[in-house]
């Protein structure tokens, strides 16, 4: 039990679950970003948009993000959930909820997470717009990620390799 | 030396060119041999898009040096902008 729950989902989120999650007697702050579905982006009427995701890696990016913010922030524990599909303008697309025993480490902790989860876990936006266009925005590559995977070459037989 | 039939599953921006595509390797290619490959399934003009892509397995992001010995469910993972 490393009091990290992660998400991703095709049903809605539930920031009581959430909230429920990091709850403990021993903390006194618990800190949460709600991600929403804007109605503009650069200029651009938007109408909703699609979340596309690779479910297992995007769970697993989420608990490898909440273990490094553990160890910044010791005692801390962390919710996660990802929507995947299509939603509206107000639709919630992301939640994080962080309990912690003073408020501090609760908010820098918050924000560290959402941080690193746009810049490394699988997930991609499709805009949708007032005449009916849509568009993939662009992001961060993650080839960063995959030169510092754990993943064996391959060539020595390790665990991961193809042989 | 064998051949492998890799098939790999498309995710955001590779959605407009289907569900997947499978790609027919010598056995010991690397990742990025793969990626070539996709290119040229795909076209040059998608050169940029494939090369700031990762390919990944069912439990990990693989990188650029990785060696295929045996056929693996492979992702192609464009970059990324959740939240």
């Amino acid at each position: 039990m490393n009091n990290i729950k992660t998400i991703v989902s095709k049903n809605s989120l539930d920031v009581a679950e959430a909230i429920d999650y990091v709850s403990s007697p021993s903390h006194g702050a618990i800190d949460t970003f709600i991600g929403t579905v804007r109605n503009n982006h650069q200029g651009k009427e938007v109408t909703g948009i699609t979340y596309d995701a690779h479910k297992i890696l995007a769970e697993k990016a989420f608990q490898e993000i909440c273990v490094e913010a553990q160890g910044f922030w010791p005692e801390t524990q962390y919710y996660v959930a990802h929507y995947q599909g299509e939603l509206e303008v107000g639709g919630m697309s992301i939640i994080i909820a962080v309990g912690s025993p003073h408020r501090a480490e609760s908010f820098d902790a918050c924000r560290y997470v959402i941080e690193e989860i746009k810049k490394r876990s699988p997930i991609w936006k499709k805009e949708h717009y007032i005449d009916e266009k849509s568009d993939w925005l662009p992001g961060h590559s993650l080839i960063a990620e995959a030169e510092a995977s754990q993943s064996c070459c391959g060539h020595c037989g390790g665990e991961a390799s193809g042989s | 030396m064998s051949t492998l039939v890799l098939p790999i599953k498309f995710f955001g921006m590779f959605r407009k060119f289907g569900k997947q595509v499978e790609v027919e390797i010598p056995s010991g290619s690397s990742v990025l041999e793969i990626k070539s490959m996709i290119i040229q399934k795909l076209g040059a003009e998608n050169k940029d898009l494939v090369d700031s892509s990762v390919l990944a397995n069912t439990t990990d992001i693989l990188p650029d040096a990785y060696i295929f010995n045996e056929v693996q469910n492979l992702s192609i993972l464009p970059p990324v902008c959740g939240g």
